[in-house]
């Protein structure tokens, strides 16, 4: 018995090429849909795991899909803006905690999420070093952020400016890192957040600037009753310090401050239906339940997992028809090699065992080839979020 | 038996009870902040001992110009209810990140009725003119209006602990006939108010003198500073000709202003409008009620009431 098994390897060994080949081709084969599987599985589960703590997601009519994973995965959409007043409006209903998000700005091309504090209660945000943002400008990082943009609290990360070489829009502004957050496991681990404040600076809505009685002369172009015009030339700050901080001052009232979106948690059932009615009855507004979107986006990668499913299926009858053709072949090829081993003494039984025994470790090892491979899908597939923007 | 699961149900029940307790013990008062003392007076008068109450601001600093400092930032960010005077008064509100399901600007619901600074505005890089923060926050002189935002504080305790609803009725109806009889002071002294000419140190006053129908105008003098020629000039050249004419401070101004002013026929009325009360005159049993009580009783005593 060990004769017959030390023959078979022997025989591998020797036609290392070949059996490497075959053990490829079956290893493969078995890894594409095994492989596959483990990886929808689990985005299927992150994106399920955050879609259900996320109840409802008010924002611009429009593509629904656009608004989710921007409001859940802060990748970039085109979609329009809706008033901060929203966020006043549900507050004051008493029905439902809203949490604003704003996430048109980056930073070293990471989405910058201005929000408010509910948030990080409601993601399990807690700061590992320092603290979240607590006033304009400031931001705190996601633990992967903060690892590889290298940054710690203290250092200052200058946002991406919206248009390089257009001067009529907001330059890049530096924003104060005071924090860097615990992991998640989540899309949290990647941002950058600040104060929703902050958002409308970065917007060019809010800025600072000297008052009006400390700016140089040749920075007032009119001064009627009333109002002083100021020069295009005055340079604002490009960051906000504690010296500075009550320079900065909003454009516009603060309802009309725009927004990405507005994650809703309604106090109830009752109050999760009425919102949910109420405001997608309005023109311009849409309120999405994020569990539906993420449920019909799987719908739809679960279609093409099934095809990809059907197309390793025919690959893998192709394949094991090509290995059977292969083994055919060998075994006419080793035609002499048998009559040799009878004429040596070899029960006929050694010899079926001696090609089972080949067979056999060429399958296993394939098998165990695409279970490797698979686990280091599963542990080194990029993060769904990363992918994301 | 019948013994043995008797003796493992009690010793669950034990357990459970033992677990109980603690938690029990743990449950402290909701944490409600407020941004000074007139909102700390209300919520006190409305909640009584219901809740556990929170001023980051420190007694001696201007609310309306303090600058949290980080540990006051956390510390507002974790209480379950912040609640702020609005209308421009706490500078400070729109430089931080607060949680705004939490904040309740009480005096938000009155909105249309706010008073603009006449503060110079500016314009730049091809944007509408615009100022900055040129409302005036001092709502809660004026009793009407402090009964709203009263109502505006009931309304957000009631909100979010409904069980207490009875303390917080009887609080509102006490606190509603304190103001009340502000009010009825006010009221009788209108009709003199509409014919002096009142002046103000700082633009404190411009709601109740608006309600009673009267005229105001307002300075920027600091009562701890000595009136210059300048400043007196221009009180002299905006005064008018109403009588008796007052001028109107939030704290004792210096001597020899006081004694300016009235060889110029100005009388000096110390009216405070209780920002900041500090533990000292809590403990002399002064409070916002008080306070105002005897602002009022000046204000008459001046105008000869």
């Amino acid at each position: 018995m060990k004769g017959v098994l030390r023959l078979s390897w022997l025989h591998a060994w020797h036609h290392k090429a070949a059996t490497g080949i075959l053990i490829s081709c079956l290893g493969l084969t078995a890894l594409l849909p095994a492989a596959t599987r483990v990886v929808v599985e689990r985005y299927g589960e992150d994106l399920t795991a955050r879609a259900r703590a996320t109840p409802l997601v008010l924002g611009p009519k429009g593509n629904r899909f656009d608004l989710t994973l921007g409001a859940l995965y802060f990748s970039a959409s085109s979609l329009d803006t809706v008033p901060y007043a929203l966020v006043r409006e549900i507050a004051a209903g008493g029905d439902a905690t809203p949490i604003p998000i704003s996430n048109r700005f980056t930073a070293r091309g990471r989405p910058i999420l201005c929000t408010s504090p509910e948030y990080f209660a409601l993601r399990g945000l807690t700061a590992r070093t320092g603290t979240p943002p607590l006033r304009v400008g400031d931001a705190a990082l996601g633990a992967r952020a903060a690892e590889q943009l290298g940054l710690a609290v203290g250092d200052t990360l200058p946002s991406d400016p919206t248009a390089l070489y257009d001067l009529s829009k907001p330059a890049s502004f530096g924003l104060h890192i005071t924090g860097i957050f615990e992991a998640n496991g989540t899309a949290d681990d990647e941002a950058i957040f600040s104060d929703v404040k902050t958002a409308w600076v970065l917007e060019g809505i809010a800025h600072g600037h000297a008052k009006t009685d400390e700016l140089d002369n040749n920075l007032i172009v009119d001064r009627s009753a009333g109002n002083v015009a100021l020069s295009g030339a005055l340079i604002e700050h490009t960051e906000a310090t504690p010296k500075n901080l009550e320079d900065f001052h909003v454009h516009t009232g603060e309802d009309r401050l725009p927004l990405t979106a507005i994650i809703v948690l309604p106090r109830d059932d009752r109050a999760d239906t009425i919102l949910n009615t109420g405001f997608n009855l309005r023109e311009k507004l849409q309120m999405v339940r994020p569990r539906e979107v993420i449920d019909d986006l799987l719908a739809i990668v679960f279609s093409i997992r099934r095809l990809i499913d059907l197309i390793s299926l025919v690959l893998g009858a192709a394949t094991i028809l090509l290995t059977v053709l292969v083994l055919m072949l060998s075994s006419k090829l080793r035609a002499r090699e048998r009559d040799t081993l009878h004429k040596i003494g070899c029960a006929p039984g050694a010899v079926a065992r001696l090609l089972g025994y080949e067979i056999l470790l060429v399958l296993g090892t394939s098998l165990i080839l695409a279970s490797v491979g698979t686990a280091a899908v599963a542990r080194f597939a990029p993060s769904l979020t990363a992918t994301m923007r | 038996m019948m013994k043995a699961s008797l003796a493992l149900f009690s010793a669950l029940f034990a357990a459970a009870c033992a677990h109980d307790a603690p938690e029990a013990e743990a449950a402290a008062p909701p944490r409600v902040a407020t941004s000074f003392y007139p909102l700390t007076y209300f919520v006190e008068t409305i909640a009584g001992n219901e809740l556990e109450l929170f001023t980051p601001v420190p007694a001696q600093a201007d609310p309306a110009l303090w600058k949290p400092d980080t540990d006051a930032l956390l510390a507002l960010q974790e209480v379950d209810l912040i609640l702020l005077n609005g209308a421009g008064f706490e500078q400070w509100v729109s430089k931080v990140s607060l949680p705004e399901s939490r904040v309740i600007y009480t005096a938000d619901s009155f909105r249309e009725t706010w008073i603009g600074h006449d503060e110079e505005s500016h314009s730049h890089g091809g944007l509408a003119p615009h100022s900055h923060g040129a409302i005036n926050g001092h709502t809660w002189v004026d009793p009407v209006l402090a009964e709203r935002q009263a109502e505006a504080i009931f309304a957000a305790l009631l909100e979010r602990w409904p069980d207490r609803r009875a303390a917080f009725e009887a609080g509102l109806a006490s606190l509603r006939a304190q103001l009340a009889e502000q009010e009825r002071l006010w009221r009788d002294l209108c009709s003199r108010l509409r014919t002096a000419a009142v002046l103000a140190s700082h633009p404190s006053y411009d709601y109740p003198i608006r309600s009673c129908g009267a005229r105001i105008e307002n300075f920027d003098l600091d009562p701890a500073a000595p009136l210059s020629a300048a400043e007196l000039d221009e009180i002299l050249l905006r005064a008018g000709e109403g009588v008796p004419r007052l001028m109107l401070w939030e704290s004792e101004p210096q001597a020899a202003t006081r004694a300016v002013l009235l060889e110029h026929g100005i009388e000096s009325v110390v009216f405070e409008t209780g920002e900041a009360l500090d533990d000292a005159e809590l403990a002399q049993g002064r409070n916002f009620q008080t306070l105002m009580l005897d602002n009022l009783k000046r204000l008459a005593e001046a105008l000869g009431n």
